[in-house]
């Protein structure tokens, strides 16, 4: 990535620098100007209930995409293809369409400002409290991340900025402006970050589409390619790559490249390297049957065997092939990461709609909607707005593998394409664009970390320490405090998350154990007034604990990366747990579920007005 | 690659989440509950209109892609 990225890096103008400092600039000032609205809780963590339906859906869309999305997007899309769309296709309307209908209105009828206090109202508090601390330690951990990625990522490996500093200028620029405008700010610099993300998104696919020469040119030029191996090869360092090179295409295939990676054996780092080599197979090996393609791994295997000490210290580590590339619907047994089983099932019925309905950054916008009307059109107008993402991020990537086919790693697809596609000026849009995407992120999980936390963990300490709720003006100063000790935090945190590779995966696999337990406990608590408080904390702890083992066994699944399927079990286990305890244990009060449950807000128009009350 | 059956399966069953999703909104849910507290009663404010017109294009896509 070093190359491509230092190739972009020099062909940097001081146009596209100031393009940069006027954007930051702009943000700070923007955000800053919202906070003379502040006065209340109310106003600082769900904008007063005033926001309207298009900047909702604007800042749902640009919160959920962040700069690595626009770099992993593309890289998925150049190695496994376009069925990478299907997250912000079936993964995201869908699911919107159910929150806007389903979920949304229960959560704004109810005057809340979190989803936790919701289940919390539902449930009890041990729900709550379990909800809403995984979810905060999740939040605050992904902006460590996100102001890392930022600083390292973006900035330093293009710009050749310190990331330090870039770190620290996030935090100072999205501190500032989350802490004295709360959600009001954050929602109206999204509105304007995603008019230049979709600029800079738009230009990346017009000239990538415009270079290859319109869609079907690409079909074409996509499916003409051969299909590449990826072989890891461990050898003594007296072997040059040049020797793998002549032995690879003494046996008839086609090199791309071989370079080294790294030391191989940690204990005798001077004994054994790792070579990377990228080879083209034949044309003909793309249609064939998994069965060949194995025999020709074996092939490759015995004849770099040879070379470097037998054939276990060759491995075949992948098999590219473009056959699929423009197919949405992969079979269910694919080697590829996405098969149709999984997206309908795992992904469009329970993580996405866990996402969509269980994510407070995403729902804290529509709480702070001005009607209900408002609310719905903005999950369905951020839907709307979601499907074009592909276009901009996935489609490029797609043009990438026309344009650069031998790239060793997919995600240098969109370093690649902006060093050699876009012209000064429009860089510099482009890196604006990566930074808004970023900048709108960070912001948003800032906020809404520190609603949960003032208002789930905080406050029901307190209340349970003192009897006492969190006052209006107590709420306003403790969410304050916690914006702004969060972003401070994040960015001491960062290089270390940053760097901790293991500890992000293990914060992400918390988060999938959590997202189909909590739709299940969501879904029963709205759509079944049978639902109780044992039902629902029964349905948690042990859906999660479920999870976890069908997580940790190995072979369960026949896909390589399961979790698409995990997320549906989990599900299913959680539904039908909740529901034998619920049956198991005494009904709740009907004063305690009175209008947090389906049917009753829909037939009876008393509720409807007492709940409309209790927002105004 | 997917055989023809599998593929028709996969298909319609796509198609099926999305194309039941926007029946539900149209005519399971009643349009008093969709509606609540629209601006004004005219044709574009109302959301179910604006949820068949966003899922359209998906099912274009899903099925030729």
């Amino acid at each position: 990535m070093q190359d491509t990225v230092n190739e972009v890096a020099h062909g940097l103008a001081s146009i596209d620098i100031t393009i940069v400092i006027m954007y930051m600039f702009g943000v700070f000032v923007l955000g800053t100007f919202f906070a003379k609205y502040v006065k209340s809780a109310g106003d600082f963590f769900v904008a007063s209930r005033a926001l309207p339906f298009w900047a909702i859906g604007m800042s749902i869309v640009v919160s959920d995409i962040g700069a690595m999305d626009f770099v992993a997007v593309a890289g998925s899309a150049y190695t496994d293809g376009i069925a990478v769309a299907n997250f912000d296709w079936i993964g995201s309307m869908p699911a919107m369409v159910f929150a806007a209908f389903v979920f949304v209105p229960y959560f704004w009828r109810a005057g809340v400002y979190t989803i936790p206090e919701f289940l919390g109202r539902r449930y009890n508090t041990a729900v709550q409290v379990i909800h809403a601390a995984i979810w905060g330690v999740f939040l605050l951990t992904m902006l460590s991340l996100m102001l890392w990625v930022t600083g390292d990522q973006l900035s330093n490996t293009i710009l050749g900025w310190d990331p330090h500093r870039v770190v620290w200028l996030m935090v100072l620029i999205t501190g500032v402006y989350t802490c004295s405008g709360g959600l009001s700010a954050v929602v109206m610099v999204d509105v304007v970050q995603l008019i230049i993300m979709f600029v800079g998104g738009i230009a990346l696919l017009v000239l990538s589409m415009w270079e290859v020469g319109g869609p079907m040119e690409l079909q074409r030029k996509v499916h003409d390619l051969k299909p590449r191996m990826i072989v890891t090869i461990e050898a003594e360092p007296t072997i040059e790559e040049a020797a793998v090179e002549r032995t690879m295409e003494q046996a008839g295939f086609d090199v791309i490249k071989v370079e080294r990676v790294q030391a191989a054996n940690i204990e005798n780092p001077n004994k054994f390297f790792l070579r990377v080599a990228s080879i083209r197979l034949p044309q003909t090996d793309a249609d064939k049957p998994s069965r060949v393609r194995d025999n020709t791994r074996a092939y490759v295997a015995e004849k770099l065997g040879a070379l470097c000490g037998g054939a276990d210290n060759v491995e075949v580590n992948e098999v590219v092939t473009y056959e699929g590339h423009f197919k949405m619907l992969l079979p269910h047994d694919t080697d590829k990461p996405y098969p149709w089983t999984g997206i309908v099932f795992g992904l469009g019925i329970v993580l996405a709609i866990a996402y969509m309905s269980g994510n407070q950054a995403v729902v804290q916008r529509t709480l702070g909607a001005r009607s209900e009307w408002h609310a719905k059109g903005g999950m369905l107008f951020g839907g709307f707005l979601k499907s074009f993402i592909p276009l901009m991020v996935a489609v490029p990537g797609l043009c990438a593998l026309v344009l650069a086919p031998d790239l060793h790693d997919g995600e240098r697809a969109v370093p690649h394409m902006i060093a050699t596609l876009l012209p000064p000026g429009l860089r510099g849009l482009m890196f604006v664009a990566l930074f808004a995407a970023l900048m709108s992120s960070v912001d948003s999980t800032l906020n809404s970390s520190a609603t949960i936390w003032t208002n789930d963990l905080y406050g029901r300490l307190r209340q349970l320490l003192t009897g006492k709720p969190l006052s209006d003006r107590h709420a306003l100063i403790a969410g304050r405090i916690f914006t702004l000790s969060f972003i401070v935090l994040a960015g001491l945190l960062a290089p270390i998350i940053g760097r901790a590779e293991s500890l992000y995966v293990f914060i992400q696999t918390l988060l999938s154990l959590f997202q189909g337990p909590t739709l299940a406990i969501l879904v029963l608590g709205i759509m079944w007034r049978r639902a109780t408080r044992w039902g629902g904390l029964a349905g948690l702890v042990l859906g999660v604990a479920f999870t976890g083992i069908l997580n940790s066994v190995e072979g369960v699944f026949h896909s390589g990366d399961p979790f698409l399927f995990i997320a549906w079990w989990s599900f299913v286990f959680s539904m039908v747990v909740t529901i034998i305890v619920s049956l198991l244990t005494p009904p709740e009060p009907e004063e305690k579920i009175r209008g947090l449950v389906w049917g009753q807000v829909m037939k009876d128009g008393e509720i409807q007005r007492v709940l409309r009350e209790r927002v105004q | 690659m997917m055989s023809e059956s599998a593929g028709l399966l996969a298909r319609v069953v796509t198609l099926g989440f999305f194309i039941g999703t926007m029946v539900w909104v149209f005519v399971g849910l009643r349009k008093e509950y969709v509606n609540l507290e629209a601006p004004s009663k005219r044709f574009y404010h109302d959301l179910r209109l604006w949820t068949v017109l966003s899922m359209l294009p998906h099912v274009i896509v899903y099925l030729f892609l």
